[in-house]
């Protein structure tokens, strides 16, 4: 799988010239919502997905439960009511979260993330665990990590593309979603002998990397893949993760010091 | 946002990012300076120097390095650590003054809701009887609790305990907590209030009672004879006769220009809040008599006319605070 390859060529052009393994512009902005705990919109050029975090707050007694936090998810399409496919995201979302937020800690209580589908032209699952990610963050939920998530394609002529857009997605073969831990340090400089990452090490303030995690904290694979696609699909959703990870740090980084030292 | 004209209203569309930006504007900063001091999920805290702390919010023991839960910045205060976020919803403290609304009534106890992760109870032996004695709660109490309280009527209280899963009691076990009627209540985000000796503020010159709740709402109401004996009483140790008199007579309607402090107040507060500056009794009184000295009009006080006022006032408190 030499994805890496440089310049698009016949049988593999995408869009506007982008490279198998590029993604699109990320933009995040945080705050967005007066009435949430937390809320962010998320878009990756053409998807948009707005997220709203309620909570950790007082459960309903039907839904309580004595030991742990509830999470629950809500997903709205674009358009129309919720259909079954929504219900399917929805469970896949709540076990990612499930995953990083420490249930253990807020018995009795329930965190409610409401995600809305503002455009979607493809990756909309991970554009909205993404937007889910920033507003965890900014509600102040405590998390066990953060994560990321990348959607990647499997063409027809058996070329993986990362990041696809609607078109692409429908022509596809197979489509692939993996959510990813990731840390970053924003105290310390690049840290010595950091694992793979492609950040490049400028000021000491940008130069922490992050840290992307091995384990897979969801994945959702649609379609006929053989199990070499599968694994190809994970380590270079893992990449991706790498840079959706590095633009979130300076996205944090930056709201943080907007609002200053409060 | 709606701001009522002469017969008009005006509508402004929400800009998120404005207050941010109309503080920059008149501070002159741009790009504030960077903190080396904000933590993100999963970032360690270093605790090289101090032999023993105290875990405090937002942080958890992982392979024995203390990690942070929450992005935001590190405060050390003596041998606490915890990791402040700029949102975050309520959490218990025992001795906190807070003040809020009964959800339900539920088997000799009260739930409340304090805007915290969990609704908090409040026992039927944890509420101060009229007459101040102290006996035995029986059936008829219990029978009677909708007497006391109801749901959705809004009460003060003191914190009395909380317990490890989290769940916290409440005691109105004084005068000076009980029902509150018959005025505003404000949510402030509950970072913006700093604990301190009083929560309760009877500012007898301008009429006006303030209770300023650790859960982030804060109630402002013209000031009562019978809430001015509650305070004299809790405040001088024991209830005379002529405040137990003063207490059963029905108070008398509050005047307009009462009713004009008490909004004046209300949107003091309101604008501390909009700019995110800590909500206390002096910042409060400051803001509001720059407001009648400025004679800004009532429903002028949250246009960014006052705003940048207010903004310029509190720089030239700070810089000239640093300079002593």
């Amino acid at each position: 799988m030499d994805v890496d390859k440089a310049g698009p060529g016949p049988g593999s052009a995408r869009s506007r010239g982008r490279l198998p393994a590029q993604l699109r512009t990320l933009v995040c902005e945080r705050a967005v919502l007066d009435r949430a705990d937390g809320s962010a919109k998320w878009t990756q050029e053409g998807s948009s997905v707005l997220a709203a975090v309620y909570g950790p707050r007082q459960a309903k007694l039907q839904k309580e439960d004595a030991e742990r936090a509830v999470v629950e998810v809500v997903f709205k399409p674009r358009a129309g009511l919720q259909g079954h496919e929504d219900r399917s995201l929805e469970l896949d979302i709540r076990g990612i979260l499930e995953g990083v937020i420490p249930l253990g800690m807020f018995p009795r209580t329930s965190v409610m993330v409401v995600l809305q589908v503002l455009q979607d032209d493809g990756a909309a699952l991970s554009c909205a665990l993404n937007a889910a990610a920033a507003a965890l963050v900014d509600a102040g939920v405590p998390l066990n990590s953060m994560f990321s998530s990348v959607s990647c394609a499997l063409t027809s002529d058996k070329r993986l593309v990362l990041d696809p857009d609607a078109s692409e997605e429908q022509a596809a073969a197979a489509r692939f979603c993996f959510t990813y831990p990731h840390h970053f340090d924003l105290t310390k400089p690049a840290p010595a002998g950091a694992s793979a990452a492609s950040a490049p090490a400028a000021t000491d303030d940008a130069a922490a990397a992050p840290v992307v995690g091995d384990s897979v904290l969801g994945s959702r694979c649609v379609g006929a893949f053989s199990t070499d696609d599968l694994l190809d699909a994970a380590a270079l959703c893992r990449r991706g993760c790498e840079r959706v990870a590095a633009f979130a740090r300076l996205s944090l980084a930056k709201s943080l010091q907007a609002a200053g030292g409060a | 946002m709606a701001a009522a004209g002469a017969s008009a209203v005006t509508v402004r569309a929400l800009v998120p990012g404005a207050d941010v930006a109309l503080i920059e504007r008149v501070l002159n900063v741009h790009d504030a300076p960077s903190s080396t001091t904000f933590v993100c999920v999963g970032d360690e805290i270093s605790t090289e120097g101090q032999e023993g702390f105290l875990r405090g919010h937002g942080t958890q023991v992982v392979d024995g390095k203390l990690v942070a839960t929450v992005c935001g910045v590190v405060e050390r205060v003596n041998k606490l650590i915890y990791v402040k976020t700029l949102n975050s919803r309520y959490n218990a403290e025992q001795g906190d003054v807070v003040v809020g609304r009964v959800a339900d009534l539920a088997g000799k106890a009260w739930r409340v809701d304090l805007k915290s992760r969990q609704e908090a109870k409040l026992l039927l032996s944890a509420v101060h009887l009229p007459g101040g004695i102290q006996r035995r709660r029986n059936a008829e109490d219990e029978l009677n609790m909708r007497s006391f309280f109801r749901e959705g009527e809004l009460i003060s209280a003191e914190v009395q305990s909380v317990h490890a899963d989290g769940s916290v009691a409440l005691h109105t076990r004084s005068a000076k907590y009980g029902k509150l009627v018959c005025g505003q209540l404000l949510e402030v985000p509950p970072n913006l209030i700093k604990r301190q000796k009083q929560h309760f503020h009877t500012l007898e010159a301008l009429g006006v009672e303030l209770i300023i709740g650790c859960n982030g709402l804060v109630w402002v109401a013209p000031l009562r004879p019978d809430r001015l004996a509650a305070a004299n009483a809790a405040a001088g140790g024991g209830a005379g006769e002529e405040d137990e008199a003063a207490a059963a007579q029905p108070p008398p309607p509050p005047s307009r220009t009462q009713l004009e402090v008490v909004c004046r107040m209300a949107n003091a507060i309101r604008v501390l809040t909009r700019l995110y500056m800590p909500v206390y009794p002096a910042s409060i009184m400051a803001t509001y008599e720059a407001a009648v000295e400025g004679e800004v009009a009532l429903a002028d006080m949250l246009e960014p006319g006052f705003l940048e006022a207010v903004v310029a006032q509190e720089a030239q408190r700070r810089s000239s605070a640093m300079q002593e």
